[in-house]
Formats: C-alpha cells, structure tokens, sequence
C-alpha cells in the first residue's frame, strides 16, 4: 500500500512538473498549510523537480526561490509528514513538521497538543570545495547584476563536443553582443582542461570552476556543453545541452532572450 | 598447529619473564588477502560485478559493448577498447564518438580526415577494431554518403531483418534547430563468408523524428531496436521517452520525472539508464561525510516506474551508464581521493560493470533494528566489526563505503564476517580502536565508553555480533522499496526504541540531539533514570519502559524554537 502511495505521487510528478507552489508534489501531506506557509516565507518561485532519492521511501523535491543560489527541498517522511530545508552552497536550514495526532501510544497524546510542530535544525556545509579559481553563486548574481543579460557556458574536457562548441559558443555570444562567462565542469580533472585550454591558446578564465549551486540544480552539470542565458537578472527558463554550432547557438539566444 | 601453540607459549614466557620497561607495541596489521577481500570487501557493494581501473583520464562518455566485456572510450585524443578483464587499453583510432551498434558487428565513430579536420560517421568491423592491430593504411571503414557535421552523431539502433547477410542501422544525429533525425542505413553481405570489404553500405534517407511535434529536442538516443528514441525537452526542460514510428511519427510519450544525462535503452526497451546530479536530502545533512553533491548512475523502469540507483559513490561521480544484453550496466566512475583536493592526481577512473538487479546497499537493513539494542552491549561490537572491515578494505578498494559502521558490519555475511574477525581482529583491534577513538561523536562519553569495552572484550562476543544471514548480496535493494524499512504499526510497539527510529545508522536524527540537564518539564525520577542509561553508556531510552519513553518523546517532539 505505502509503495503504491509513492509511486502515484511520482506519478504526478511526471505529469505536474511544472507545478506552482500551491500543489505541493505530495497529494497527501500532514501540517500541509504549514509546509506551504514555509515554504511562501522562503519565496519558493520555481517548479518542483523531483530529485534521485536515497532514503527509501522519502521522495524528495527541489525548487528554486527568488533568491540566486538559495533552493528548496521538501521531502515526504514515511509517516506522511515532511521536512523542508532552505539550501544554499554553504548552509542548510531544516524544518520537520510533526504532527503530535499521529502518535498512537495514549501516553505520548496525554503529554502533547495535537497540533503540527516544527523541529528547526541549522548546519552548515561547503557542497563544493574551496577553490580560488571559481565561480559561485555570489559571482552569478554579480555576473547578472552587471550586465542586462548574457551567456553562461559550461565545458568539460572529458566531452569531446564540448570542446568543439566552446568556440560556436562564444562566436554566438559576440553576434550578439552579449557577454559570456565560460565556466569549466566543477568534476573536471584540471591537468586535462589545463591541456586542452593550452592546445586550442585559450585564455586562462575558460578554467574557472563552476561552483554556483544555482547552475548546478538547473541542470547544467549533467552534461557538457550546456548553455543557458540570464536576463534582468534572472535565468532565463530553458536549459540548452549538447553540441550546437554558432549559429545554433545564436538562434536559442535569441530566442531566450524574446 | 602445535608448533603454533609452542611457539606461543615460549613467547608468551619470554615477554612475561622479560622486564616490562615499556608495554608491548601494537601487533603490525596483516594485509588482507585478495580470497578473503573478494568476499568481505565487496559486501556493501552489491551492485558491482566487475570493477577495471584505468591508466588514463578519460572522457565520461563510454560505450559497452553488448556481450564482449570491452568498453569503447576516448582519452588523450585517441579512441581506445578497455578491455575490462585484462584492464589492456587498446589504442583503434576510429575518431571520437565510438558507439557499437547493437549486434556489435560494427563500431561507428566520427573519423578524423588525413588534415585532422572531421570526415563524418564511418563504420568500422568491430572484429577488425578490436581484434588484430591496425593495418597499414588504417581501417576499413565504410562511410554512408555526404555529412553535414553541423549534425551531431548521437547513437545507433539495429532493426533487425531477416534476410540473410543484410543488417539495417538506424542512424541518429540532432541538428542546431533542437531537430532529431535519423535514417537507416543498410549493410549487405557480398559473400557467404562475410570477409573483409564483403560488405556493401546503402545510406538511408534522412527522417525527421517527433516530426508530429512541436518542441525542440537535445541529446536524442535511440533504443537498442530502433523502435524508441529518448530525449532532452529543452522547451520542457524534461528528459522524455518516445515510441518511434518508421516514419518519424513519436508517439505515447513519457516524461522522467527528473532533470538527466543521455539515457540508453536496456536491450528489451524496458528501462532506461542515466546520471543525474543530486545534493544531499534535508536529512542527509546530519548524517552524511560525503560531499553533499555528487553524480550517480540510475536506471528507470518505464512500466513501474521504479528507480534503482546503481551508486552511491563515496567520494566522487558516475557518469554514461550503459546496458549490455543480459541487463548488467556499465559505467565510468571517477573517484577523488579528496573533494576538497585540486592535486593533479587527486581523481581515478575505473570501468565499473554493475547488476541493477542487486541495487545499491542502502544504508537500512532489515535486521539492523533487531541487532542494534541501544545498549552498549551489542552495539560497541557491531561498530567494532563495521569499522574492522572498513580498516581493512582500505587498501583494497575506496570505491563505496556505508558511513554507518553498523549498517556496513550487517552487509556481511556471517561466513565472512567469521573470517573477518577471527583472522583480521587480533592484528588490527589496536587499530580500531585508535580510528574509534578518533571519531567524530556526538556523544564523547559513549564513544569513550565503546572505546573501553572493546579494550577488554574477548573474540567470541566480537563473533557474536556477526549477522546471521547468510547473504545479503542477493537482496533487491530499490530505492523507491519500502521492503527493506517495514515499521511497524501496531500501536503497541510503536515506541519500541530501536536505534534507527532515533538515529539513521549511529547518528542521531535531526533535531533529536538533547542537552538531559535542559529539560525542566521532565520528572526527576525519570531524569534521574536517564542519566543512569547514559552514564552505562546506553542511549536514553535504553533501559526506560514505555511510559518513560512516551514522555521522553513527547519532550523529544516540542519545538526547539
């Protein structure tokens, strides 16, 4: 029974995956108004996507907020409560909703109001490593601020196209007067790229690290290239892998950009 | 064995006999042997059939061949077959993008031209490839008319046909537009013997695919039939599965409800692999060391719609994973010897054959409730036994390890965990011990505790936390299963405390960390009771009856602010 209860909200995940706020991705929650008034303080803006679990039974679900670089997470717990965490590059905010009606022992119901209760917890992680030569999220939003709009591309040299669309890339940006910020795979083995960057005379900023966990939960690390454009300081909605030349390139620039 | 016995006993007269100026150093470790490290060191790896390291850093995007156990790479700007048993790379220089079509008959790779530019797809004989060293002049290789190399290659079906000698490829290439085509080229057989340049090529015509559609694909590949195409919706920004038409019609579609890599087909069409991206669960955060980002490797079942994640790589990313015809999936695995580390050697690659039937040990197991008392006694032995195998594989892999040392002990089965201990525990106890001692805990004095109890324990009760199952490598482990994590509900057993209703493995669940002197609403008595339990080095509840445990979790439950 509860495997068939989790397999129709994945369900409706693949159908809904563009689903606002207000349809949380669970059709059954316990303290759901007060997930969802959380979930409005944190300015939960995006869809929910559903993410690889890895506790079983608990799936889990990502969505941007308003914020560059700031995530939410909610993930349904096995007695239909859910927990829900703020995440940014650097820091976790967690949030479990228990509901104190659903503890059947009369002992513990004696003790406690029925009522949804919120257990906060804070910790505090790098998700990626402290490097000098990185891009973070603090670089995106600065990238965004500074100019109108522009291109972000991420190489890798383990994908061989990626190397070949590096420079169709850059070609479309400069058609387009846009400014592009190539970004180097946050896996990538940096004596390869370093050898790739002095075959092809590359300057030195195609090695800065993608370390902006904005561009890494929209995607762009599961595959290289991958190519996205921002505007008034926001990305803009779709996510352009694989190998394209300069005009292609030039025609989904335009596009985002419309 | 009586020589053994008489040599210990003159020993152990020489060290008593002799004046105890300092105490006798630490027994020096014994490697383990590869018999016992095929057994014991793979235990929490289930999944994993075959695991071949690599000599070169390749790129992410390989190909297995469908029964041969040879994968096709590129590295170094040369095309190689990893042979996975003999770990030979095999240098065939057939240009980047080396797929094999489905029957393997054919590799097909984007060769370069004499002047290093691009010369477009080539079939090459796979038995040429990765049989007999390159001939003067290179490979023969056919090549399927005029190619636009704005067309990206992408992969290769096989509609299989029934006339004898003749082989039909379906052909799949996405162009700049977001537009997928493919067409079917046709080989045939000139002569009976299917020898060398016996073979004549006829180029298909280009079809567009999901020409019913209106949205722009990327990453196209096709199924191992042909019948089937997988793409990324960059409109939808969705990976999404397609029946394929002759005619280019895609229809019955089906989204994945995640964000992925390249997916490729098992060979009966039925599921689906691919890597995808992840940050650490709400939960995780507490328990895990792992970096909270990583890449895995999954496989999607597209008529339950289950999915079994293949890795769960310590420290590290998986990437392309691909199917061989009995099922089993391959893919490239980079391991970092640290994530925090830009070393130039900081990253291995190895070529890892997994069975996704096994799934991944997850980090819950069905007895751990039952062995895992949240007492002192009993736990300090299963981490002791967890940790041991954890110490002594380290030499031998560093590819997944369970962070929980109890989990990780209940991985084994009990003949190799007996081998474990009775063999590995006398010479590596003071090794443990020290690891243990160093631990980060969140309960110093427990740990301490554990630490002295294993000081004086004896072999046999380390033997007696070994699990009793006989193998758990059999086990179907999916992630979306409750099977393995069965609570129980009836109502009274609900507060049974066992370790994992507080804990995921040995680390408290979040929120559930408690200073006992900050707990005014508490009963005296109760409290009293409970610094008893922690003094023992037992967790609260351990030792408390229900009553006292209903009020501890009412406590347990309020709201930290």
């Amino acid at each position: 029974m509860r495997n068939g209860f989790v397999l129709a909200a994945i369900l409706l995940l693949g159908a809904n995956i563009q689903a606002k706020l207000e349809t949380l991705p669970f059709p059954e929650v316990k303290c759901r108004d007060e997930v969802l008034a959380k979930l409005q303080e944190w300015k939960v803006t995006g869809a929910w996507v559903a993410q690889p679990i890895v506790t079983a039974n608990e799936p889990t679900y990502i969505a941007k907020t308003s914020k560059v670089g700031s995530w939410a997470q909610i993930q349904l717990l096995p007695e239909g409560t859910v927990a829900a965490a703020l995440v940014t590059a650097h820091t976790q905010l967690g949030i479990e909703w228990i509901e104190m009606a659903n503890v059947s022992a009369p002992e513990v119901r004696s003790l406690a109001a029925a009522s949804c209760q919120p257990k906060v917890s804070r910790a505090a992680r790098d998700i990626f490593p402290k490097v000098r030569n990185e891009f973070s999220d603090a670089s995106l939003l600065e990238q965004m601020e500074k100019n109108k709009s522009g291109v972000i591309f991420l190489w890798s040299p383990h994908m061989t196209y990626s190397i070949r669309a590096l420079e169709a890339a850059r070609k479309a940006a400069k058609e387009a007067k846009l400014p592009i910020t190539i970004l180097l795979d946050s896996e990538a083995d940096l004596v390869a790229a370093e050898q790739v960057r002095a075959k092809f005379g590359w300057s030195a900023e195609v090695l800065r690290l993608n370390h902006s966990l904005e561009l890494y939960l929209l995607g762009m690390q599961n595959h290289f290239p991958s190519l996205r454009v921002y505007k008034n300081k926001q990305m803009t909605a779709h996510l352009t892998p694989g190998l394209m030349t300069a005009d292609g390139y030039a025609k989904v620039i335009r596009a985002e950009l419309k | 064995m009586k020589t053994y016995a008489f040599a210990t006993i003159l020993i152990s007269q020489l060290v008593f006999a002799a004046p105890q100026h300092t105490p006798a150093a630490d027994p020096t470790p014994i490697p383990i042997s590869s018999e016992d490290a095929a057994g014991i060191c793979t235990s929490d790896q289930a999944t994993i059939v075959q695991r071949t390291n690599l000599k070169v850093v390749p790129n992410y995007f390989a190909k297995l061949y469908a029964t041969r156990n040879v994968a096709t790479l590129i590295a170094a700007d040369s095309t190689y077959a990893f042979n996975l048993d003999s770990g030979r790379l095999t240098e065939i220089d057939a240009g980047y993008d080396p797929v094999p079509s489905p029957d393997e008959t054919f590799l097909v790779a984007i060769e370069y031209s004499p002047a290093g530019s691009e010369n477009g797809p080539h079939y090459f004989l796979s038995e040429n490839l990765l049989d007999h060293p390159k001939p003067e002049g290179g490979y023969v290789s056919w090549q399927p008319g005029e190619f636009d190399m704005s067309y990206a290659y992408q992969s290769l079906g096989w509609l299989p046909n029934a006339a004898a000698g003749k082989y039909t490829y379906r052909f799949l290439c996405d162009d700049d537009n977001g537009t997928v085509f493919f067409r079917d080229d046709s080989f045939k057989s000139t002569d009976a013997g299917q020898a060398l340049k016996s073979y004549h090529l006829t180029a298909g015509n280009w079809v567009k695919a999901c020409s019913n559609l209106d949205s722009t694909f990327k990453l196209p590949m096709v199924s191992k039939d042909g019948k089937q195409i997988a793409v990324f919706n960059t409109d939808q920004n969705v990976t999404q599965i397609f029946d394929l038409t002759d005619t280019g019609e895609c229809t019955n579609g089906r989204n994945l409800p995640f964000i992925t890599g390249k997916a490729d087909f098992s060979f009966d069409g039925n599921q689906v692999a691919f890597h995808m991206g992840r940050i650490a669960e709400p939960r995780e955060w507490f328990k895990t060391v792992n970096p909270a980002r990583k890449i895995d490797t999954f496989v999607w079942d597209l008529q339950s719609k289950r999915l079994t994640r293949l890795t769960d790589v310590e420290s590290g990313n998986a990437y392309f994973p691909t199917f061989k015809k009995d099922g089993k999936v391959g893919f490239l695995l980079q391991t970092l010897k640290s994530p925090q580390s830009e070393d130039a050697d900081n990253a291995k690659y190895s070529y890892v054959i997994s069975n996704p039937s096994h799934g991944i040990a997850l980090d819950q197991f069905p007895d751990l409730a039952d062995k895992c008392n949240c007492k002192l006694d009993g736990f300090a032995e299963i981490a002791a036994v967890g940790i041991l195998k954890d110490t002594v594989c380290k030499s031998f892999h560093s590819t997944y390890s369970l962070e929980d040392e109890s989990a990780l002990a209940l991985t084994l089965t009990n003949q190799h965990c007996q081998t474990l201990v009775s063999k590995y525990w006398p010479s590596y106890k003071a090794k443990v011990l020290k690891e243990i001692a160093s631990m980060d805990a969140t309960n110093d004095h427990r740990r301490d505790l554990v630490v002295a109890r294993l000081k004086s324990i004896d072999l046999a009760s380390i033997l007696g936390a070994c699990s009793e199952t006989q193998s758990h490598a059999v086990e179907t482990k999916v992630v979306d299963s409750k099977d393995h994590v069965a609570m129980n509900t009836d109502p009274s057993h609900r507060l049974q405390v066992t370790c994992s209703q507080c804990h995921t493995g040995t680390r408290p669940a979040s929120g559930l960390i408690f200073d006992l002197a900050n707990v005014p609403q508490m009963p005296q008595d109760l409290r009293a009771k409970m610094a008893e339990q922690i003094k023992l080095g037992n967790m609260p509840p351990g030792g408390l009856n229900v009553s006292e445990r209903a009020t501890l979790v009412a406590y347990l439950l309020k709201p930290t602010n």
